[in-house]
């Protein structure tokens, strides 16, 4: 049956009208730690480097300013993109919004979902925090990854992908054109 | 049919070519600066040149006699499975429920023994390629219709052999399953002239120069050693001595240089495309060509993820344009991407529409008017990629030395990039299909059916914020494409009818 309604454009559900989820507390908790380890390894190295290789004062100083500014950026950087970072599950689609200057908006139908992984690294395990990953067709590009969730929630998030997308692999393999 | 089986020996000959081909394409630009050391460095060319030739003749011939005695193969009711290599053994399988497509490609040296190349075409997965080289027509045939049937009951038995299962996957090869003895005559054939064009306006010279460039002092030298005499030598005979000579001379070789890597690419784009067919066959599109190697090529209508359109500052002269029709990315790599896509090299300006228009049936070409991005896409641009740059890199430079003023005239030439560029910026859309224009001089216009999308991304930073302005990126199946600077009146609405369309079109986009 051929049919050709008309679409009101302003009657769609529009995406920019969604309430979203800010990433768990602990999130910027456990970006400052791994920024930590590495801000330290850093430092490490350096204050290593400067003992053998005897490097001039102001060389030193310098280099611990931009060191510390760099800290300071980064830390500023943790908490300010948390503030910007949310996710939002609509009936048929996640959205994602993250970035603090490029504020960048993905949303990904569940219909198009290849497959899902949670991830959770051994600092995430002590906060029980997840990283989950979306694949959809399309490459390396094609994958979003959302850090930061608390582990209830990138399960719950887990299963209700995984019920939407396997409730719809029927009805869509069924119609291929 | 459970033992294993090995190629007759015809695919020798079919072994020895592709690895030369492979060679040559791959091996050789990896060769270059040992090539560049040779021409300069080493006394006896022709000596050393025919014994580097010959051993690696000698080297090609043994090296397909063993991949030749290692490749067997065997058939089972439901896979092909696949022994084959000389260092690394290398054991494939390729179930047939992967199978999109059964290719024959008859190499010409093939024809009289009645052998084909039996291609299993798996796009959709990373696999390699799987061919059987030199297996006799009736065997290919016999195996391609065992596929078929086991695809057909395949989609019978998962949707009840019902309406659904007529639609369902079985499709792909039931359409290309009568290719021999479809009579159908070809949508469009391309003659020698069309398919030099196409060759002209490939870039291989610019390739070619690209890979030279690092050289570029000793080859000018090696020139100027042993071939500048010899012009000298032939002007001198018809025109009056004189110190312009050597000059006319030097530009004689360029000129002579370019011509040459123009019949290169003239000479690859016939090889590639010699006897270039596109038939039409409702469901499916398919296109035959190849000079040495007739190759096939087809896709399933339903397939296309999108279809591109490109012209570049050569065809706009020519006015011609390149049709590509995309299938969805299979693994990893340009050369996979390549190897997935239909393309009509060449094709009038004015045709391209009616092409589309059979892949994309429900799409009204005659409504295809761009919309414009934001002329805020010339100011930011221009300032931030070159008028800021330049003037700090410039300022810079000038306290060491105040003529370096002249970089600042630099973004003039930007400007006039970043206003061409706004100027081909551009989208369309529809209920079911978004078209998207991008260039420079030339233009490529990417058309893509809204559902088969996978995701969408809205971005803005403050700055396009207030100027009510956002850039959107669409990710197809096959790659991403993105359009910066549209009112963000106009992405929104664009971004929700895209979403709606993909969720609540049952279609299933691969």
């Amino acid at each position: 049956m051929f049919s050709n309604e008309q679409i009101n454009l302003d009657h769609l559900p529009d995406f920019d009208l969604v309430n979203y989820e800010k990433l768990s507390e602990k999130s910027p908790i456990e970006q400052l730690i791994s920024w930590s380890i590495t801000y330290a390894i850093v430092g490490v190295i350096f204050v290593a480097m400067s003992i053998i290789l005897s490097l001039p004062t102001e060389l030193i100083i310098s280099a611990w300013t931009i060191y510390l500014v760099l800290m300071g950026l980064t830390a500023f950087y943790i908490f300010a993109s948390h503030e910007k970072r949310g996710v939002a599950v609509r009936e048929n689609d996640i959205l994602y919004r993250r970035g603090l200057f490029w504020r960048n908006t993905t949303i990904i139908p569940f219909n198009r979902i290849q497959h899902i992984e949670s991830q959770q690294g051994p600092i995430e395990r002590k906060l029980s925090l997840s990283t989950l990953k979306i694949f959809t067709a399309g490459g390396l590009s094609s994958d979003l990854q959302v850090s930061g969730l608390s582990s209830y929630r990138a399960s719950q998030i887990r299963q209700l992908i995984l019920s939407k997308t396997t409730s719809e692999t029927d009805t869509a393999e069924s119609t291929h054109e | 049919m459970n033992e294993w089986k090995y190629l007759s020996p015809i695919a020798i000959a079919y072994f020895i070519l592709s690895f030369a081909v492979k060679f040559i394409k791959d091996g050789l630009l990896n060769f270059a600066p040992l090539l560049a050391v040779f021409v300069t460095q080493v006394d006896d060319k022709l000596f050393w040149a025919s014994i580097i030739i010959a051993a690696l003749v000698v080297f090609l011939v043994v090296y397909s006699l063993l991949f030749f005695k290692s490749f067997r193969f065997k058939i089972n009711s439901n896979q092909i499975l696949l022994e084959r290599g000389v260092f690394n053994k290398e054991v494939t399988t390729l179930s047939f429920e992967k199978v999109q497509n059964v290719n024959l490609s008859t190499p010409f040296y093939f024809e009289p023994f009645k052998a084909v190349n039996c291609i299993f075409d798996s796009a959709g997965s990373s696999q390699k390629e799987i061919s059987l080289p030199g297996v006799s027509l009736t065997y290919a045939e016999k195996v391609r219709k065992e596929i078929m049937q086991f695809r057909r009951n395949m989609a019978t038995t998962k949707f009840d052999a019902g309406s659904e299962a007529e639609l369902g996957t079985s499709h792909d090869l039931d359409e290309t399953s009568d290719y021999a003895v479809n009579n159908k005559p070809a949508k469009l054939k391309l003659s020698i002239k069309e398919i030099g064009l196409y060759g002209l306006s490939s870039n291989m010279t610019f390739i070619l120069l690209a890979f030279l460039a690092p050289f570029t002092e000793k080859i000018i030298d090696f020139f100027k050693e042993s071939f500048v005499p010899i012009f000298v030598d032939l002007l001198t005979q018809v025109l009056p001595e004189g110190q312009y000579i050597k000059i006319l001379a030097g530009v004689l070789i360029v000129v002579l240089l370019v011509l040459f890597g123009l019949t290169l690419s003239v000479v690859s784009a016939v090889i590639q495309f010699y006897g270039f067919q596109f038939y039409d066959e409702n469901k499916n599109l398919r296109r035959v060509a190849g000079l040495f190697d007739k190759h096939q090529i087809s896709i399933a209508k339903h397939r296309i993820q999108a279809i591109s359109i490109r012209q570049n500052w050569v065809f706009k002269l020519f006015k011609r344009v390149t049709v590509q029709f995309h299938q969805l990315a299979a693994g990893v790599g340009k050369q996979n991407k390549g190897k997935n896509n239909l393309a009509i090299p060449t094709l009038s300006q004015l045709n391209w529409p009616e092409f589309v228009s059979d892949s994309f049936q429900d799409l009204d070409m005659k409504g295809l008017e761009f919309i414009r991005i934001s002329p805020r896409y010339i100011s930011r641009t221009f300032t931030f990629n070159w008028l800021l740059p330049l003037s700090v890199i410039s300022l810079f430079l000038m306290t060491k030395n105040p003529n370096w003023i002249w970089l600042n005239f630099v973004a003039v030439f930007g400007l006039a990039i970043v206003y061409l560029k706004w100027r081909r910026y551009g989208i369309w859309f529809s209920d079911k299909y978004i078209a998207i224009r991008t260039g420079f001089i030339g233009q490529k216009i990417t058309i893509l059916p809204t559902y088969k999308m996978q995701n969408i991304s809205f971005q803005q930073t403050p700055m396009l914020k207030r100027n009510r302005l956002a850039h959107l990126t669409f990710q197809l199946p096959y790659g991403k494409a993105s359009i910066p600077y549209l009112p963000v009146r106009l992405a929104t609405a664009l971004v929700n009818l895209s979403v709606y369309e993909i969720e609540s079109n049952p279609k299933h986009w691969l």
